[in-house]
């Protein structure tokens, strides 16, 4: 529960993506592991997301897409979008019988994975549990960084409220040109980071305990 | 007064009981009580012991015989209103009251060393006596809950045998053929209490009240 | 007059008594009982030991002060909703994206306890010697409903429910703030009479009817053991049995046997 690991998505985490080109993209919303085959080669089923040419001079928009479990499916809501190039698509859970999902997929010119960021696209990550987070890609490129978490345990309404007021501000990396900074940031229990990727080679945010050890 | 007195358990078991014992002892093993020499008893079973004839100059094969006794029955101090015992027991003693039944192989041979005549005749000669004992309860203690009782007969008296020197003979020999057949009867200590408990002796065994009655603590 | 005759004393009785606990051994039992307004499954394991006899005629054996020596593993199931205030996280902005507001559902989440400890048990026992298939046995047996006491045991084990609830909700995300008092919150809604309650429930099944064995032989009764092909063993019935507490100087546990070959 809580575990950062943007290849699996849950209740406190966010993937967002621009779509930069108009033209149809057909997406899936998965369990866990990557697609098989994946969502490139697929022509029926999952979702659709329309993005049509947006109008010079007007301002980009967020959609919200919501994914919740219906039996043993995952489902997406809503289930078609309309968007303009240049909006961007936030895919979030607030189901707690939602263990983990993955969403993925591909148009003509433009291919998008939570599990394979590569760029226009934001990761973020409620902290809940106290302790400090090293996060690693697990693709291999060497993106690193990590997350102190402090506690928070307060016993009057005053401190409570100040707490609360200190969960509105974010923390945030930036991964650009194959680099994250800053290094590490500092937060209490219940802040949210955002992982901002930009041009990046294709990654993931995953913490490094649950990755094999790196030979030295 | 109280059954333990200064101890803190008592067992006691009543003539009646020990006469149980006795018999439940001597119908399981009767060999206790027979025995006999090869040709009346030419091997030890459970019925009987088989013991060596007596070995006599010129008596071919030595001289056979056997004893059998009946299970002996206990008379606990005090004595039993009325007992016909020569020797009634006293304090702290038991008297015994058996049958024994003494067989002679009565030879008869020629004399000659050689030949079918050298080999003889053999008849049973029989003969019943009653025969009354007094004796004592001899513990065996080695621990607690772990020991038995033995008896032992001190006094033998075989009644109506003449003459007096003759008489004396076969008192001490049944004496001592009774205490050895009775060597073999070990009543263990946890049989005195029925299982009850594992009794370490402090005092006892004693013959009282019809009883054999042991004390000790647990 | 029985043919054997066993008697034993109050210090002699109380050793019975205490070999007697010892033969009982461990017994176990599992099932579910209330723990205030939770409902806890448990699975106790419980011994016997100790306490004084007092022998009264004319079958009566009062025992007071035995130890009830008791292990327990317990679980209740606390749904936090019913504890925790609704808590939703804000909608944050950043790099030109806006998380959405995300109301956190508590869990309800299973508190294990494992708890060990001793109360005591008096009461008065009856005396009684029955053949049981092919034994003989004497037992001594509680009369009615027995006085147990907890002690300090109650407010122990409270203590150790409350340790269990914070080391079970410690890693629950988003909790740490709130965690404080609620431990306290819920154990006050258990209280002692919750804890008494259960504890009462779960013992009672394991002092209800108690009996110790104090004597148990087969009715045929083995005098001396199988010694050789020719020397079976030895064995005597016990035809009957009979047990009860005479008083003269001393009182006294006696047991009475009629014995035939």
């Amino acid at each position: 529960m809580n575990t950062l690991d943007s290849r699996s998505l849950r209740t406190g985490d966010c993937f967002g993506q621009k779509f930069p080109v108009s033209g149809e993209v057909r997406y899936f919303v998965s369990a866990g592991a990557e697609l098989v085959p994946e969502a490139g080669k697929r022509s029926e089923g999952g979702y659709i997301l329309r993005v049509i040419p947006a109008n010079s001079g007007s301002k980009t928009n967020q959609h919200n897409v919501q994914i919740t479990r219906k039996g043993n499916r995952l489902e997406a809501a809503p289930a078609e979008l309309e968007i303009h190039a240049g909006d961007g698509v936030l895919w979030y859970t607030t189901d707690p019988s939602v263990t983990g999902f993955h969403v993925a997929g591909a148009g003509k010119e433009f291919r998008f994975s939570s599990a394979c960021i590569e760029t226009d696209a934001v990761y973020t990550h409620v902290f809940g549990v106290p302790g400090t987070y090293e996060w690693r890609d697990p693709h291999g490129t060497g993106i690193r960084g990590s997350v102190e978490v402090e506690n928070a345990a307060h016993c009057n309404s005053g401190e409570r409220n100040d707490w609360y007021e200190a969960l509105k501000k974010p923390a945030a990396f930036e991964i650009k040109a194959g680099k994250s900074s800053p290094a590490s940031v500092k937060i209490v229990v219940g802040q949210t980071v955002f992982w901002s990727i930009s041009d990046g080679k294709g990654i993931a945010i995953t913490d490094s305990r649950l990755l094999p050890a790196q030979p030295k | 007064m109280s059954l333990t007195q200064t101890h803190h358990v008592f067992a006691g078991v009543a003539e009646s009981g020990i006469n149980t014992f006795l018999k439940a002892l001597f119908t399981a093993r009767p060999h206790y009580l027979n025995y006999g020499s090869p040709l009346f008893v030419p091997a030890s079973t459970v019925n009987a012991t088989n013991i060596a004839a007596i070995p006599f100059p010129g008596v071919p094969g030595g001289i056979q015989y056997a004893v059998s006794f009946s299970i002996p029955v206990v008379d606990l101090f005090p004595p039993n209103a009325g007992t016909l015992s020569p020797i009634p027991p006293g304090n702290n003693q038991l008297g015994l009251h058996t049958t024994v039944t003494l067989v002679l192989g009565c030879m008869t041979w020629s004399g000659r060393v050689t030949g079918a005549e050298g080999h003889g005749q053999t008849r049973p000669i029989v003969c019943k006596l009653d025969v009354w004992a007094l004796g004592e309860i001899v513990p065996h203690y080695f621990g607690p809950g772990t020991g038995f009782i033995t008896f032992q007969v001190d006094d033998v008296r075989i009644p109506a045998i003449k003459p007096d020197c003759l008489q004396n003979i076969i008192d001490c020999l049944i004496r001592m053929m009774l205490n050895g057949a009775l060597s073999n009867v070990q009543l263990p200590f946890n049989a005195l209490s029925a299982g009850a408990f594992k009794l370490i002796l402090e005092q006892g065994p004693q013959i009282d009240n019809d009883m054999v009655e042991v004390w000790g603590s647990i | 007059m029985p043919d054997i005759i066993a008697a034993a004393d109050t210090t002699a009785t109380t050793d019975l008594l205490h070999d007697a606990e010892t033969a009982i051994g461990t017994r176990t039992a599992s099932g579910g009982g209330s723990l205030g307004p939770f409902v806890a499954n448990y699975s106790a394991s419980v011994s016997f030991s100790g306490g004084t006899v007092n022998l009264l005629p004319p079958n009566v054996i009062e025992i007071a002060d035995i130890n009830i020596n008791y292990s327990l593993s317990l679980s209740f199931g606390i749904d936090l909703n019913d504890f925790l205030p609704s808590f939703c996280l804000p909608q944050i902005c950043f790099f030109g994206w806006c998380t959405p507001k995300i109301c956190i559902s508590w869990p309800t989440v299973t508190i294990p306890i494992s708890f060990s400890d001793t109360a005591t048990l008096t009461g008065d026992f009856t005396v009684t010697a029955l053949l049981s298939g092919p034994d003989w046995l004497v037992n001594v047996t509680i009369d009615g409903v027995p006085l147990v006491q907890f002690g300090a045991g109650t407010a122990a084990l409270l203590l150790a429910i409350g340790a269990a609830i914070t080391a079970a909700l410690v890693w629950i995300p988003f909790i740490g703030p709130l965690l404080a008092g609620l431990a306290d919150t819920i154990l006050a809604v258990i209280g002692i009479a919750g804890v008494t309650g259960l504890l009462g429930n779960i013992i009672s099944p394991f002092v209800s009817g108690l009996t110790f064995t104090v004597y148990h032989q087969p009715k045929l009764f083995p005098v001396l053991p199988n010694s050789g092909p020719n020397d079976p063993e030895v064995d005597v019935t016990i035809t009957a049995l009979g047990a009860a507490v005479q008083a003269t100087d001393k009182n006294e546990l006696v047991i009475s046997a009629s014995i035939a070959a």
